[in-house]
Order: C-alpha cells, then structure tokens, then sequence
C-alpha cells in the first residue's frame, strides 16, 4: 500500500538526490499552482513560466527553488509567488519560498553545448479554420462589430485602424477577428498576416529578451501586412511587453498596416496600461459585441449543431437558449455536451434529456423545469399538483394554475406552445393566463410579493 | 465484462499505473486505465502516448470483454474501500459498476476501441533484447539519474544515455553541463547499436516497477524508438528523447593531479552541516586539501561562515577547489555507506573527480566553482 506521507513531518531536508521525492513534490506543487489558476493567471502562464523553475532544497522552514535566469526569477518574483507560496503550502505545509540564480561562477563542462532555440514555437498562430464569416451569426448585439469586421477584411488599413473589438468572454471577439484573417488571405493572398493571442506576443518577448534576440522580435512583428492581436488586456501591466507593442504599433500604423485588436474590456477600463498605448488602441473603431439575444441564440445553436452534425429540433435550441443567456461559448459547451451525452447514451436529443444534461452541467444550482414551478406555486397554495393539470376550473384552482403559467414563462423562458403543452391546455389559454396575471399583479400587493418570494425559492437564492 | 479481483491485486496494479495516466489531458481516455480480460485475469493498461505500461494481474474473470475506467478515481476507489474483493461489471451502454462489500460504484466506461494501440511487445524483429538483473538496473539509474538536467532548453540532456560501454558493458550517462554520471556495468547479451537518451520521467516510471522486481531479471528491448522493459508481471515502454548526447568522453579527465581518499560517510555530513552556512544562491562550498586533512568550509556574508576537518589520506601539496556542495552531496548519497571514496582535483576551475575505491566503472566528473 502507497500512501502519501505526511511531508510536513520531514525533518531532514528533502534533495534531488538518488530519490526523486522532491521533484515528486514540485510536480504536485505545478498541478497544484495549475488547479488553482485564477482570471489573472491561466493554467498555460503557471505551467510555462512557474514550471521553469527547478526544486533545489526542501526543509522544514525553506523551499529553494531556481530560476534558470534573471528574467524567469523576476518574472516569477512579480506576479506568482503569492499564489505560489500557496500551491507549496497546500503540498507540504507553508515554507518561505526562495528562488536564487544558478551560479555564475559555475564551471562548465561543455565547451559549447547546443541549446533548442525557444523559436521553434512559430512567432504567429494558424488562423482557426473554424472561425469565418459564413459561420458567424449575425443578430443585434453583433452587428455593428460584424459590419466594421466586414469592411477591414475588404480593404485592410484603409478604413478603420485599429480595429478594436471588446465584449465579454466567449460572444465571438476570437472568431470575427479570425474570420478578418481568413477573408484577407482569401482575397489577398500576397498579404503577410500575423495572428497570434497576446500571451504568444509576451513569450515571443521574454524568450527574445532572454537569448538576446531582440532584433529579430522586431523585424517579426514589424513585416506583417496585417496584425491581429487577441486578447490585448492581458498587457495590462506588462511595462517591458506595453513598451515593445507601442513601438511594433507604431511602426505598422506608419505603413498603414491593418491591425485588428480584441480585448474583454474597452481601452479606457484596461487596468495598468500605458497612456500612449490606450489612446492609441483608441485612433481607428470601437465595435462592441453584445451577450445575444434569445432569437440569436437559437440560431447560434441550430448552426452549431449543423456544423457538428448534432440533431437539434427546435424547441430543444429554444429550451437550451432560454436556459443559457450570456455567453457563446457556454451555449456551444452546452450543445456539444448534449451531443456527446446522447450520442453516448444512444438517446435521441429531446427537450427532457437537454433539461436532464443542463442541469447535471450547472454548477450553482440545478436548472428549474416545469414540475418545480408547478411544484413551488401548489406548495404555496395549498393545492395539488393533480388539481393544477385538470380541468377543475374553480377559482382556488384557476389562479394558482394561471400563476404558475406566467412563471413557467417567465423563469424557465417557455414558448406559450410549450406552456401549454406542460398543462395539457391550449396556447391561447396560456396567453390569457398569462395576461390576466400581469393585470393582478400590477393591482396586487400582496400578490406581487408572493410571486416575488417564489421566483426566489425557485431561482434558489 | 464481469469478474472479481482482489482489491490487494487491484490496487497494486492502478499504483503502478498511476504515475503514467495523464491527469489533465486533452485526450479524456487518457486519463483512464484499459481493463481487459486476458489469461488467467486481467490487464490493466494506461499511457501519456510518451510512456505506457500494462500490468497482469490475477482475477476471477466471469464474463470477457473490456472497459476503461478513470484510473484515478478506480484507485481512489480501491483504497477507499474495505472489502478484500471488488466486483466489476460492465453494464448496458458505456457503464460499469464496482461492487465492494456494501458499497456500489456506477462509472462511466469510455470505448476501449478509442485506446490507442502501444508498443509493448517483445518484438524480436529490429532492435535488440537483453536480460538484465533488476537490481544492476536499479543501480545503474540511481546512480545516473540526480545529474540529468532539467533545463528543458538542453532537450539532449533532458535523459539518461544507455549504450554500449568500450569493454562491452552496458553503460548509462547522465550530465546537466556542470556534472556528469557514468556508469559501466557486465550483463550478457547484445547492446544497444547506437546509444539511446532515456527521459527522466520514463525512468522514474520504471524505477518503480524494477522495486518490485527485487532480485530477478527483467527483459530490455531498446530500438531507435524507444525502449520497452518487461517484468514478469508488467511491460513497459517509454520512447526515447530525439537528439545527439554530446560527447562526454572528452571531459572525462584522464588524469587528475590530486589525489585523496576518505570515507564516504565523514564527508557527506561534513558537507551537509556546512552547506548550511554556504550562499543560498551557489551553494558553495571550498574543499581545502593538505596532508592528512581535508577541510571543507563555508562563508554567507548575510549569516556567517562554518568550516569542519575531516581526516584523509592524501600526501601531495596543499590545494583548495570550490564546489557545490549540492553536486556532492548528490553522489556521495549514492555511494554505500562507508564506501572508500577517492576524490580526484586538478586545480580551482580544472574537473573534479568524485569514484569508489572499489568500483572504478562508476564515474563522477564535477566543474569547480570560482568562490
């Protein structure tokens, strides 16, 4: 039997040596860092730059760990010791966290000894293939950002530069600019274009600055015909990288070099950014992408669902749109869930079975179906469930079944069809039920607080 | 599939193959362990794609087939529960349940057909295959392994070299540019055509199941690929870093001009006690030799300085040479205890030369450092 020995309980230091224990402890300590990664530090950051330090000593007071240069050591030093020193607490119990340089003084062995050259990472990303106009749903809260995409891809550096494209995580900023790429490439094939997220752009820095290849970063980034920069609130608070990008700016707006630019936030709340910088990200386009709504959504997920050859019937992309109103991303997560719990489960995609997988999917919370609404409003009442769905039209019945209508709309964002199909009743049975609560609820004091409470109970909050 | 098992088999079969499962892949049925009916049991088999292994183990299987499981919570499973046999049963559409005394499992099963196919077999064709002693072997990587770098920009350096030794040993090498280990030892049969580069993380893989070897033989199989290891219970592969070791034999010192021997065990606490006044940053630590004496000593100008004499033999002329006390302490901890170590110096920035007086097939090269 393996078990993990209690590490805090180590009084003799634990060394690289003949065991591997302590490299055996730093692993965990990575993953540890890697599970715990926050909005300000992505699990790829902890894994290439924390990674590259290497464990020298544990004791009971001091875990010493070396960085292979200045640049990693202040790097580290700057942005992940607190969380660092956390990952070593959880691991082993809390120890002052020392990072030191290996020593100059060092003799060599080898005379001359090859080193991989960090650029075998390209200097830009493949443009995802995925991402193209002629997938991309157009609705209201995209338009505008769709329109200025649409006309930077025709005629690159003439109309709006930069391009600045902000809107929350996962409504499409990744997929427009990729699709600009595409198009240019289509159109303009003589066009060099770079694409690459802002964390590809400060490695490219770090590992430059550190094999002193400085001239060459420059001239990299400075060739292009067309710059697409993803991501760009992640300079926040980068002086060297902000410093560098301000100058491969520069030198690209000069030439007339498109450059299309996304971000999470607009220029002015991007924390940490240089002033010059913001106001130039401020020059060409603003365009925002607003969460879509309902109608987008659904056609969002029936494209999807096309493109992924999932069947889809309509009422179930309504369900699913109705229950996931922010953000692309989670919408596409959620169908590709489904997709695959169906397809595992050999089971059709229904509206039950999208509820079924919805919930299992929430993290805070279950989804809310009819039954719960049904469900919470005779629970208040006092009446049965049973009563609800007959045709026992009494006024102590009717009412609460015309309430529980109007929640079933409003909370679980059902078509009148599908109300009615839950209470066996016709829509436009549901359609009144619907208005004559509105009506009650507006003279109703007393009923509008009892709503307010059950939206509550069933939102569980 | 259905059978029973022991969980004292179970678990020891999903330790070994913990350490391979990919935690956080983005292939999922990497993260499980292949459960396959097979003579007399069963066989448990998991791979990152760079390392695999696949363990027999005895089971009472009722039902063939094949599932795979999260390793992970399988074992956390079997460590858990207290019942000496666990059921497993594959259930309709991708569900399997583990029954153990009073507690039901029901785990979702990925498609077996999706496990990727590994290289485990003997395969006689292209390569060659050795018996090898499991104990030479967990020599050979012991005394090998602490010297690999782990600056992953010296990929080349980034595993421990097997290949043939001059006399026809088998050799392994290891360096991170400030040290190297080389170690030569006698095993009959064929060697390894062109020397192959070991990563650390196979090795650690298979030190692990040469420990349950104890003192039998063990099969290697090296090809320009990668190198497969078969314990009569498990089979192993790991492939092989891409790239050319450097040439270590140039800085082997033919010849060093100090000489000195101790006992191993008065210098490896003499350093430990005094590394702990060395710099934080360079360890260093300054070995002065005279006649009859070795003195190690240590000075931080935040904390203070310690110095400690040991006795030697030793009859040539005063010399003083800075190290880290971490290269040595790293192989005089490899050493047996009360080994008889001759430590060879050139000069303050010439290679030192750390070997047993005993063993000279085992060789230690170390870079001074200029205090």
């Amino acid at each position: 039997m393996v078990n993990s020995a209690p590490f805090t309980a180590v009084d003799k230091p634990v060394r690289n040596s003949g065991a591997t224990s302590l490299e055996g402890l730093w692993r965990r300590m990575l993953e540890r860092l890697a599970e715990g990664v926050s909005e300000d530090i992505t699990a790829d950051d902890a894994s290439q730059i924390v990674a590259r330090l290497r464990p020298l000593e544990l004791t009971s007071t001091d875990l010493r760990l070396e960085a292979p240069n200045q640049l990693v050591l202040v790097c580290v030093t700057d942005h992940y010791l607190p969380r660092l020193r956390e990952a070593v607490a959880a691991v082993v119990g809390s120890r002052h966290v020392a990072l030191e340089l290996p020593s100059r003084n060092q003799g060599e062995l080898f005379v001359d000894l090859p080193r991989r050259r960090l650029d075998h990472r390209a200097a830009y990303s493949e443009l995802n293939s995925k991402y193209t106009f002629a997938n991309f749903v157009v609705g209201a809260s995209n338009q505008f950002a769709h329109a200025a995409s649409k006309a930077v891809a025709s005629q690159p550096g003439d109309h709006y530069n930069p391009l600045f494209i902000y809107g929350g995580v996962g409504l499409g900023k990744t997929h427009l600019a990729n699709a600009i790429g595409h198009q240019i490439q289509e159109k303009q094939p003589a066009l060099k274009i770079g694409y690459l997220s802002s964390k590809t752009f400060i490695d490219n820095l770090i590992g430059s600055l550190r094999h002193d290849r400085m001239g060459e970063f420059k001239q990299r980034f400075r060739r292009v015909d067309v710059l697409i920069l993803d991501d760009v609130q992640l300079l926040a608070g980068r002086e060297r990288t902000q410093e560098e990008f301000f100058h491969t700016f520069n030198t690209l707006y000069e030439l007339r070099r498109q450059m299309v630019l996304t971000s999470d936030k607009v220029p002015k709340d991007i924390p940490d950014l240089e002033e010059r910088l913001r106001n130039r990200f401020e020059w060409g386009l603003i365009a925002d992408i607003q969460p879509p709504d309902v109608e987008t959504r659904v056609a969002i997920l029936e494209k999807k669902a096309d493109l992924e050859r999932i069947p889809l019937d309509h009422d179930v992309a309504l369900f699913i749109a109705g229950h996931i109103d922010s953000n692309v991303r989670a919408l596409e997560g959620s169908l590709t869930r489904l997709g695959a719990y169906a397809s595992l489960h050999r089971l059709p995609i229904t509206v039950d079975l999208a509820r079924e997988v919805l919930q299992a999917g929430t993290a805070r919370g279950r989804a809310i179906g009819f039954s719960d609404v049904v469900a919470a409003v005779c629970d208040h009442f006092s009446v049965r469930p049973g009563d609800v769905h007959s045709k026992k039209r009494s006024k102590n019945i009717a009412m609460p079944r015309q309430l529980a209508m109007y929640l079933c709309r409003r909370l679980l964002g059902a078509s009148f069809p599908q109300v009615g199909e839950a209470f066996a009743r016709d829509h436009s049975t549901v359609i009144h039920a619907v208005t004559v609560t509105e009506r009650r609820l507006k003279e109703d004091a007393a009923l509008r607080a009892t709503v307010e409470r059950l939206e509550r109970t069933l939102r569980g909050q | 599939m259905e059978l029973s098992i022991r969980r004292e088999d179970l678990t020891r079969g999903l330790y070994l193959v913990q350490g391979v499962v990919e935690r956080r892949s983005t292939v999922p049925i990497l993260a499980n362990v292949l459960i396959e009916s097979a003579e007399g049991g069963i066989t448990l088999t998991a791979t990152d794609m760079e390392v695999g292994l696949r363990v027999r183990t005895p089971a009472d299987v009722k039902r063939k087939g094949s599932v795979t499981l999260n390793a992970r919570k399988l074992y956390e499973i079997s460590r858990e529960v207290t019942a000496d046999e666990l059921l497993v049963k594959a259930t309709a559409a991708g569900w399997v349940e583990v029954h153990a005394g009073r507690s039901k499992f029901k785990i979702v099963s990925l498609d077996p057909k999706d496990f990727p196919q590994l290289p485990l077999a003997m395969d006689p064709k292209g390569g060659v295959t050795m018996e090898v002693a499991a104990a030479t072997l967990r020599e050979m990587i012991d005394k090998t392994i602490f010297a690999v770098s782990t600056d992953e920009t010296r990929f080349n350096l980034s595993g421990v070299l097997m290949e043939a030794g001059e006399s026809g040993a088998l050799r392994m090498v290891a360096t991170d540019g400030h040290r190297l280990a080389k170690i030569d030892r006698r095993v009959p049969g064929p060697r390894p055509e062109r020397g192959i580069i070991m990563p650390r993380k196979g090795l650690v893989e298979a030190r692990k199941l040469l420990d349950e070897v104890d003192q039998g033989d063990v099969t290697v199989h090296v090809s320009p690929k990668d190198m497969r290891l078969a314990t009569p219970t498990v089979s192993f592969f790991m492939r092989i870093v891409e790239g050319e070791f450097p040439d270590y034999r140039q800085v082997i010192p033919g010849s060093v001009r100090a000489k000195a021997r101790f006992n191993r065990d008065d210098l490896l606490a003499a350093l430990r006690r005094i590394s702990l006044l060395a710099s934080e940053r360079s360890r260093g630590v300054k070995l002065h030799l005279e006649k009859g004496k070795l003195e190690a000593s240590a000075s931080n100008p935040d904390q203070g300085e310690a110095s400690e004499d040991i006795e030697i033999s030793y009859g040539g002329e005063a010399l003083s040479v800075g190290f880290n006390a971490r290269y040595l302490i790293d192989v005089l901890g490899v050493h047996a205890e009360g080994e008889v170590i001759e430590l060879g110096l050139t000069d303050e920035v010439g290679p030192g030369t750390v070997s047993g007086a005993s063993d000279p097939e085992y060789t230690y090269v170390v870079m001074p450092m200029r205090l």
